[in-house]
């Protein structure tokens, strides 16, 4: 069934709230960076300067405070912000594991490595966003949620409510079994209604920038097939390509 | 092995899967690949000259110990060993030596009478989550180490230390049979072409990879056990005694002499104590050892009286004695008075379920050496008046 057959009337009104001008809300997360910090290698400086007290090498440091505060790797306003609990073990481990470095073959570990030390201090956004993680991959494997854009940011954007309760993404998996659709289904659909809100929802999927999320859902992806299916992991290392020396 | 090396990860991939804590699943087929190899023996005199080396070191002084070594090694040679004689006579520093002789660690257990083949084997252990888990016994776990370094030599060719054994202390303490019953057949024999047909069934493990384990052929189990103690101990069957080969270590034969009243079991004791006493506690005592000799007329007497009824004092008893001595003369206490509380506390209470003709033979042993206090201390244990 194809999502605009599934979607029913609500879906309308629910494009009317959540896309606002050229503003589109950004919906459920399933990865924990600010629009302004697209991965981890950039916190490995700033995460050792804030231990130390240290100014942040970079040009705007109100901001890069603000990135880390929203991932509760720091608390308080620069330049007295200090370390979280999450933000020293996250430290303290990508040492031990030795990856406080900003080599992008380390990243899924770092992001891997974060998660894994909010779930162990039981931070509880990052265990929704695994949560969410792991319903996505009881609907389909892991490889297709990170095999393209769209497919990586679509159910973020559809597991929202608008003020009525209507959800899409939990209409499609009651409807339609989970199938949310690809971006040409949804292009094709936006493109045969001359649907303008429809249009933009489209195209912010399409634009996002995917560097980020692809690893931290990776890294949470790797978290649970060591618990899971532990024979399967190296494979899967491998499949995407993470080095060996 | 090839599913193994599948699952050995290195660089950013070995980062990656340590970042989520992840353990390569059990798969023991490896093991398959590594019974081979047998023991690798330089020769007869290189390696019993490192087991004298080791007993030096640890001042343990042997009665025939050429002779003793020499029987050892070969039976190591063959398969398993059991080490047996009284308490204190250096077994399990013994066992220490010949497998540090032949370059292999050793896992060291004590058999309880708690033993059953959950300790030897294994079997599921609850966990912390509230399931089940695989927890291996003593034999398994040992012999999986035996074959990672046999599994290092073969791919390295760097590690000079060859296998990995068990010491199984105070073995007929536990119920041997019932717990060590299910290898049998495995134990019959140290040769590859049996080995690799009696792989041993681990069917506690979830990965069916991992319920078979194939033991190296040069996994050894060394055996140590107190014969004196037959009210307390188990007796071990036909069956399994013929899985081992049974050497006695006996107490040292030589006493001391008019022209040489300390023999050399009592100087490497004393050195012993010496050095614990140093090492341990900083304390060093003068080296006046006159009442060496007395003590060493002490035992003598009791491992050789004249009359024949002996007791094997063993030299790790006498070493307990001489640091507790040492430690009185440290803190400056009356010297032979000081020997004569350490027979009482250290020796004296070992001597339960001696007879009356034995009894009477040490108390006259320590009148004549005027250990008042070790004759009361015995009078008292055997119910004298």
């Amino acid at each position: 069934m194809e999502p605009r057959n599934a979607l029913r009337d609500g879906f309308a009104n629910w494009l009317e709230h959540i896309v606002q001008g050229s503003r589109v809300r950004a919906g459920r997360r399933l990865e924990p960076f600010g629009t302004s910090l697209r991965n981890s290698a950039r916190l490995v400086p700033w995460l050792g300067q804030t231990e130390r007290g240290e100014a942040l090498t970079v040009t705007d440091r109100v901001q890069a405070v603000a990135d880390m505060r929203a991932m509760h790797l720091v608390f308080g306003e620069y330049p007295s912000h200090r370390l979280t609990a999450l933000g020293s073990a996250t430290l303290a481990r990508w040492r031990e594991l030795g990856v406080d470095n900003e080599s992008r073959d380390d990243e899924i570990a770092r992001c891997a490595a974060l998660f894994g030390q909010a779930a162990r201090l039981g931070v509880g956004e990052y265990l929704d966003m695994y949560g969410f993680w792991c319903e996505l991959t009881a609907i389909r494997p892991a490889e297709h949620w990170l095999a393209d854009v769209f497919s990586l940011y679509l159910p973020s954007y559809l597991d929202q409510s608008d003020p009525s309760g209507y959800n899409p993404f939990r209409v499609l998996i009651a409807v339609a079994g989970g199938e949310l659709g690809g971006e040409q289904d949804w292009y094709h659909w936006a493109g045969t209604e001359h649907d303008k809100l429809l249009a933009t929802f489209v195209n912010r999927i399409a634009k996002a920038r995917p560097g980020g999320r692809r690893a931290f859902c990776q890294g949470m992806e790797a978290y649970r097939i060591a618990r899971t299916e532990p024979r399967a992991l190296p494979g899967k290392l491998a499949e995407w390509g993470i080095p060996h020396d | 092995m090839t599913e193994q090396l599948e699952m050995r990860l290195s660089g950013a991939a070995a980062r990656t899967a340590a970042a989520v804590d992840w353990a390569p699943p059990p798969d023991h087929g490896w093991t398959r690949d590594v019974v081979g190899p047998a023991l690798r023996f330089p020769d007869l005199d290189t390696v019993t000259a490192r087991v004298h080396e080791e007993l030096a070191r640890g001042h343990v002084v042997l009665p025939d110990a050429d002779n003793l070594v020499r029987r050892c090694v070969h039976a190591l040679l063959v398969g398993h060993l059991v080490l047996q004689g009284p308490p204190g006579t250096g077994k399990t520093t013994f066992a220490r030596a010949l497998a540090a002789g032949f370059r292999a660690e050793l896992s060291e257990s004590t058999a309880t009478s708690d033993w059953t083949p959950f300790h030897v084997v294994g079997g599921l252990r609850p966990d912390s989550g509230g399931g089940f888990s695989a927890s291996h016994g003593h034999v398994v776990a040992a012999a999986l180490r035996c074959a990672e370094l046999v599994q290092a030599e073969q791919e390295h060719a760097d590690g000079e230390t060859q296998a990995n054994w068990l010491l199984v202390d105070e073995f007929n303490r536990a119920d041997i049979d019932k717990a060590i019953g299910s290898l049998f057949t495995v134990l019959a024999s140290c040769d590859a072409d049996h080995l690799r047909k009696t792989p041993v069934e681990l069917w506690f493990e979830a990965e069916p990879a991992a319920r078979k384990l194939w033991i190296p052929a040069r996994f050894r189990i060394i055996a140590s056990m107190n014969d004196l103690d037959t009210y307390f101990v188990n007796r071990i069957s036909q069956g399994l005694t013929r899985r081992f080969q049974f050497v006695t270590v006996g107490v040292p034969e030589e006493t001391g002499t008019a022209e040489q009243p300390v023999t050399e079991e009592f100087r490497q004791a004393y050195a012993n104590a010496q050095e614990w006493l140093a090492r341990t506690y900083a304390l060093e005592v003068p080296g006046d050892t006159e009442w060496l000799a007395r003590l060493q007329s002490v035992v003598d007497r009791l491992r050789h009286p004249e009359n024949g009824v002996s007791w094997p004092v063993g030299t790790a008893q006498v070493v307990d004695v001489l640091r507790v001595v040492l430690l009185r003369m440290a803190s400056g206490a009356q010297l032979w008075a000081g020997v004569d509380e350490a027979i009482a506390d250290r020796m004296v209470p070992q001597m339960a379920g001696i007879d009356d003709e034995q009894a009477s033979t040490f108390l006259e042993v320590f009148a004549a050496h005027r250990l008042a206090t070790a004759a009361r201390e015995l009078r008292h244990l055997i119910g004298a008046p």
